[in-house]
C-alpha cells in the first residue's frame, strides 16, 4: 500500500495545504488553482460512482468547492490531508444525491433518477465500445456501492487505506475486504469480455 | 497511461514541471508506480481524463460570485421586492382593520373612516363622534 509520506505526496500534500490556507484567507485565486488541481479528479470520482452523469457529478463537484470556500478555516492538518477531505465531502455529496434520486423513484416522481448505468455509446463510438476501457466503465458501474466507492478512492484519488475508511467512516479492514471484492470482480468482468487488464 | 506529448505538456502547464507535485491521479498517470495494481491502473484510465477543466475552475468562481453578490445584498433592496410589497400592504391594511376593531369606533362606519384618512382629515374630527362627515365634505 502507498505510503502518505513518501516524497512525491508530500509535496503535492503541502501544495494543497497552502492553498487552503490562502483560501482561507479570502483569496479567491487560490479556489482556482485549488479546482485546477482537485477538480477533474473529484468530477472523475463522482462520475465513475454516481454511474457517468457528467452533470451531477459536475454540480456536486462545484458544491464541493464552495464548502471548501465557506468552511477552509476550519480545516485541520493534524487530523487529515485536503485530498482526504475533499474526498471526504464529495463522498457524502454522493451518498446524499443517491438517496435523494432513490426517494424520488420510490414516489415515482423522477422516472430520470435511475440506478446508475454504465454511458450508452452512441452510434459514434459503437466501435470503441468494445474497447477495454469502456469495458473497465460498465464494470465499475455494475460492481455494489461500497466496493465501487473504495476501489474508486484507491484508483482515482490515490487514497491508502486508513484514508479511505476514514472517508466511508469504516474500517481499514472492512476497506481491504471491499477492495479485494471489487479488484476480483472487475476482473472477472474483464476476462469474461475478453479484455482482461494489462500488466 | 498519458499518450502522447501533448498530453503530457498540457499537465505541466497545469500543475507545473515537477510530476512529483502533481496532485494524484495525474501523477500515477506518468506511470511510474511499477507495482501498482493492474486493475487499479484500469480504474484510473477508465475514469480520468487529461481534458481542460477550465470550464469547472469558471463555473465554481461564478457560483462563488453569485453567492457573494446574494450576501452583500443591502438590506432596503430588499424592499424592491414586488411580493414582499404587497405583502407589507396587506399587513397594513389587517393592522388598521383590526386598529379599528379594538378602537370600537362603533359611531362610526370603518370604511367612511378610512376614506377620511386617506383624504388627509385631522384626526380629531374622524374620532368625533359628533362630526358629520358630509359636513367637512366627506
Amino acid at each position: 500500500m502507498k505510503d502518505r509520506t513518501r516524497p512525491d505526496a508530500t509535496a503535492a500534500a503541502d501544495i494543497d495545504r497552502s492553498l487552503i490556507r490562502a483560501i482561507a484567507a479570502g483569496r479567491q485565486q487560490a479556489l482556482a488553482d485549488l479546482v485546477a488541481r482537485h477538480g477533474l479528479g473529484l468530477t472523475a470520482f463522482a462520475r465513475r460512482y454516481l454511474g457517468g452523469s457528467r452533470e451531477e457529478a459536475e454540480d456536486i463537484v462545484q458544491e464541493v468547492f464552495l464548502t471548501v470556500w465557506r468552511k477552509a478555516d476550519r480545516f485541520d492538518p493534524e487530523r487529515g490531508q485536503v485530498t482526504t477531505w475533499l474526498y471526504r465531502i464529495t463522498v457524502n455529496r454522493c451518498i446524499d444525491l443517491r438517496r435523494k434520486n432513490a426517494l424520488l423513484r420510490l414516489i415515482g416522481l423522477d422516472s430520470a433518477a435511475a440506478e446508475p448505468v454504465a454511458d450508452v455509446p452512441d452510434a459514434e463510438t459503437e466501435i470503441a465500445a468494445r474497447s477495454e476501457l469502456v469495458q473497465a466503465k460498465a464494470g465499475i458501474c455494475k460492481l455494489p456501492q461500497r466496493q465501487r466507492m473504495a476501489l474508486l478512492l484507491r484508483a482515482v484519488a490515490d487514497l491508502d487505506i486508513p484514508a479511505i475508511a476514514e472517508v466511508m467512516g469504516t474500517s481499514s479492514g472492512s476497506v481491504e475486504q471491499l477492495l479485494v471484492r471489487a479488484r476480483r470482480s472487475l476482473r472477472d468482468h474483464m476476462a469474461q469480455q475478453g479484455k482482461g487488464p494489462k500488466r | 497511461m498519458i499518450g502522447n506529448e501533448q498530453d503530457l505538456e498540457i499537465l505541466k502547464r497545469r500543475f507545473g514541471d515537477d510530476p512529483s507535485s502533481w496532485p494524484s491521479p495525474y501523477r500515477k498517470l506518468l506511470g511510474d508506480a511499477g507495482d501498482e495494481d493492474a486493475i487499479d491502473r484500469l480504474v484510473r484510465e477508465a475514469a480520468v481524463s487529461t481534458m481542460r477543466n477550465d470550464r469547472l475552475v469558471h463555473r465554481v468562481l461564478g457560483r462563488l460570485d453569485v453567492e457573494r453578490g446574494a450576501r452583500q445584498r443591502p438590506a432596503w433592496q430588499v424592499f424592491t421586492s414586488p411580493r414582499l410589497v404587497m405583502l407589507a400592504g396587506f399587513a397594513l391594511i389587517i393592522a388598521a382593520a383590526s386598529g379599528f376593531q379594538v378602537a370600537r369606533l362603533d359611531g362610526l362606519d370603518p370604511e367612511a373612516t378610512l376614506l377620511a384618512v386617506a383624504a388627509g382629515a385631522p384626526t380629531a374630527i374622524i374620532l368625533d363622534d359628533d362630526v358629520d362627515l358630509k359636513e367637512v365634505g366627506l
